[in-house]
């Protein structure tokens, strides 16, 4: 690389700017642009241009992302997830069908609308997404993969359960408040790895005419009954709810305080 | 394959500054950028049986490198699919165009030459920006870039030189400034 000054490529000096040089070429530049300040001018002014787009644009990735995209790593996840298990569902129901309706009855009490929700899960056309173990309803499906991944409020267009809001109650148990597509909300309470569904009742027709999706003030009473219940503190923030999800729900004992 | 999903999964939120980013190199308005982000996260998710890691024993960081270049993959479509969404039309002639500069107030020096260097890669064809965008912004190597945008090294450079030739001459002497 002895040629004179104003010879070096364009290309050339863009590659050695760019860092796309092998050593060896890389030295010789080198050399060259110790001898020629024309040259160094040309790779100060690349230098200068790269270096300004990416000032340009550093603030971006130092931007906090939006809830939006959080959500959407989680909940359109969770729709990929399902159609997996949409198959094993499909296979199950016929068990899912098959309590009796003394099972039934037993756990009657701890739902608002209890013969209301027999007859929803054993409807064999849309079965809710909840299973029936000693006496208590846990939570499946779907509906389980919601209330564990997604984010409260996650605006997600199509899903067939929305989160409302999380809370923590005075025992330091995490509930949070869901909404099916299919035309109910409820409250699920964590225990161990399960969701247990202590309240589920139907969505009144207001929330037809926005679609499926209902706000936590147009919760149907008996689901917003159960939430003031359980807690007289604030819904849980965004960030809270992330931390939560990674403890697998569990508040550490230090919060519950 | 469930096991290529889980690490995809893994890796997505790790990515998503800098696709973030990316996006707001080819689509100015930054929601409709994070509009772009988004469906390029739905369509990964959509995808992601598709997806296949770089190699038995790769360290965290190549595996990294084969997540990002194949979502900015995804989202160079997504963009060329929506380019007028998210584009708009724009003027090619820089300064004639009372859209392409729209600071409402100037009172920052900082945000004038942010616009100024926003506008002028929106002049670039798309073919320039998607170039200069991933290399000159992103930091890509050339074979990186190549890759993401599929097409040989050489149209990679001279796409690359092209852009940088325009960008110098919409900058002017303010790119030589501050």
């Amino acid at each position: 690389m002895n040629d004179p000054a104003g010879t070096i490529s364009d290309e050339l000096v863009y590659a050695y700017v760019d860092g796309e040089l092998d050593a060896a070429t890389t030295a010789r530049f080198e050399a060259a642009l110790a001898r020629e300040p024309a040259l160094a001018t040309r790779v100060q002014q690349q230098k200068a241009l790269r270096a300004r787009l990416q000032s340009q644009f550093a603030h971006i990735v130092e931007e906090p992302v939006p809830q939006r995209l959080q959500s959407a790593l989680t909940a359109t996840a969770a729709t990929v997830v399902d159609l997996a298990s949409v198959r094993d569902k499909r296979e199950s129901k016929t068990v899912e069908r098959g309590w009796s309706w003394r099972e039934w009855g037993a756990m009657a009490a701890t739902l608002v609308i209890g013969t209301w929700v027999g007859t929803m899960i054993r409807n064999s056309d849309n079965p809710l997404p909840l299973t029936a173990h000693n006496g208590q309803l846990i939570a499946t499906g779907e509906l389980r993969t919601a209330l564990s991944e997604q984010l409260s409020g996650a605006d997600v267009a199509g899903a067939a359960v929305d989160i409302g809001l999380s809370i923590q109650t005075s025992g330091g148990q995490i509930c949070r408040s869901f909404t099916l597509a299919a035309g109910q909300a409820g409250l699920a309470c964590r225990r161990a790895d399960d969701w247990i569904v202590e309240v589920i009742s139907p969505t009144t027709a207001a929330g037809t005419g926005e679609g499926y999706r209902l706000a936590a003030t147009t919760l149907p009473e008996p689901v917003r009954l159960a939430l003031e219940a359980r807690t007289t503190g604030e819904p849980l923030t965004p960030a809270a709810e992330t931390a939560l999800k990674q403890s697998g729900w569990h508040a550490s004992p230090a919060s519950t305080d | 394959v469930t096991e290529n999903v889980a690490l995809l999964r893994r890796m997505l939120p790790v990515v998503l500054p800098r696709l973030r980013r990316f996006a707001r190199t080819l689509a100015r308005d930054p929601h409709d950028a994070d509009d772009l982000a988004q469906s390029t996260i739905e369509r990964a998710l959509s995808r992601a049986q598709q997806w296949r890691p770089p190699a038995q024993a790769a360290t965290q960081e190549q595996t990294e490198v084969a997540v990002r270049s194949w979502l900015f993959g995804i989202m160079k479509n997504a963009w060329i699919d929506n380019r007028r969404a998210y584009g708009r039309e724009r003027s090619l002639f820089p300064g004639g165009d009372s859209h392409t500069i729209e600071a409402g107030d100037n009172s920052s020096a900082a945000l004038q030459e942010r616009l100024s260097l926003e506008a002028a890669m929106q002049h670039l064809p798309d073919e320039q920006r998607l170039a200069v965008a991933l290399v000159l912004v992103e930091g890509l190597s050339y074979q990186e870039a190549s890759d993401v945008l599929q097409i040989p090294q050489g149209t990679l450079t001279s796409r690359l030189y092209r852009g940088r030739e325009t960008l110098m001459r919409l900058l002017g002497d303010a790119g030589e400034s501050t």
